[in-house]
């Protein structure tokens, strides 16, 4: 199922969200005009997450992982704004 | 404190963001000292922050038979529609002078300088949020910034006028009833140094005052500078090879 959602971040940006998913998550695609230092470290999400279980634990779980991470430092975009998104993306109708 | 200063002038989207990346790998091997640079677009082009998608975030259509160029910048932030403005850049290491370790502080330190350039110019400007700047609760400039190998890059934008309804036909929006909205609200919330002032400048002008400015606030004295050949031949190898490629253009 392909799925994009927009969201709004409550750190103020707007995110875009793309994934394909079935059980599991086959791509993801987190877009927007946020800022992360290093900027590898989305990529490196984006890595986490393809093959991740879709459901709300293994998301979870992953995310917080993420954010725990020391290091990366993130303006405009945050654990809430990309949980709310997947979550969105997993809920929603197929967009084709 | 004697730092490098660059004006190359106008170049086109791919080239100019060459630059920039040529610079940052040349200072931070210690090949070129810390360098500040003016810099114009020519033809006007779009940039798209590093995480945006480009074919999401910008009408291609539009923007080809427009003749304006489009380009990925290694920078976070939001898309640019880059016309009749300065863009500066500066490439200066981490722990260059008194700059902050954080980066909201050091987006206010380099911001500095285009505050002192206003100011010179005689516009009253503020600082706001991350990595904005306003003139009169106007945006007038845009900044943004990454930080690898040690060194910070941060290039921005000051306009010195700017045409809404051009900027958000290249821009994709949800409808054309949006499409209005949007361009009332801008109007409301961006302003360019010529929209302030009564006595128009021009892009030289404009350059002077930031320069001038940035040595104020900085501290320091700007020496007259070119590329090097190393910078001038990497500039035209990551412009070919990278920011004018679709891999790169359309990574998102």
């Amino acid at each position: 199922m392909k799925k994009k959602v927009l969201v709004e971040d409550p750190k103020g940006k707007f995110l875009k969200i793309y994934m394909d998913f079935d059980e599991t998550i086959n791509e993801i695609v987190i877009t927007g005009d946020f800022f992360a230092h290093p900027e590898q470290a989305i990529d490196e999400l984006q890595e986490n997450l393809t093959g991740a279980k879709a459901e709300s634990g293994e998301i979870k779980r992953i995310l917080e992982d993420f954010f725990e991470e020391k290091g990366v430092r993130m303006y405009g975009i945050s654990f809430e704004g990309l949980y709310k998104g997947i979550m969105e993306c997993l809920e929603g109708e197929d967009d084709g | 404190m004697t730092v490098r200063l660059l004006l190359t002038g106008y170049s086109t989207a791919a080239r100019n963001m060459a630059i920039d990346e040529s610079v940052l790998h040349h200072v931070a091997s210690g090949d070129s000292p810390p360098t500040f640079r003016l810099y114009g677009w020519k033809p006007p082009a779009v940039s798209i922050g590093y995480f945006q998608s480009l074919a999401e975030e910008v009408d291609l259509d539009v923007c080809d038979e427009l003749g304006v160029e489009v380009v990925r910048r290694i920078t976070g932030g939001g898309a640019v529609f880059h016309d009749d403005e300065v863009t500066y850049s500066a490439v200066i290491p981490e722990n260059w002078g008194s700059v902050p370790d954080s980066i909201p502080e050091s987006y206010e330190y380099i911001c500095g300088g285009i505050l002192k350039g206003l100011e010179g110019l005689g516009i009253d400007a503020r600082f706001q949020g991350l990595n904005d700047i306003a003139a009169g609760g106007k945006k007038i400039s845009g900044n943004a910034q990454t930080r690898r190998k040690g060194m910070i890059l941060q290039h921005g934008t000051i306009l010195i006028s700017i045409d809404l309804e051009r900027m958000f036909t290249l821009l994709k929006v949800p409808s054309e009833k949006t499409r209005k909205k949007l361009i009332d609200s801008a109007k409301e919330r961006v302003t360019g140094i010529n929209d302030i002032l009564t006595n128009h400048v021009s892009f030289e002008d404009v350059i002077s005052a930031l320069a001038g400015g940035f040595e104020r606030s900085l501290g320091v004295e700007f020496e007259r500078s070119e590329l090097s050949e190393n910078e001038l031949s990497m500039a035209d190898k990551v412009a070919g090879e990278k920011y004018g490629t679709e891999d790169w253009n359309h990574m998102r």
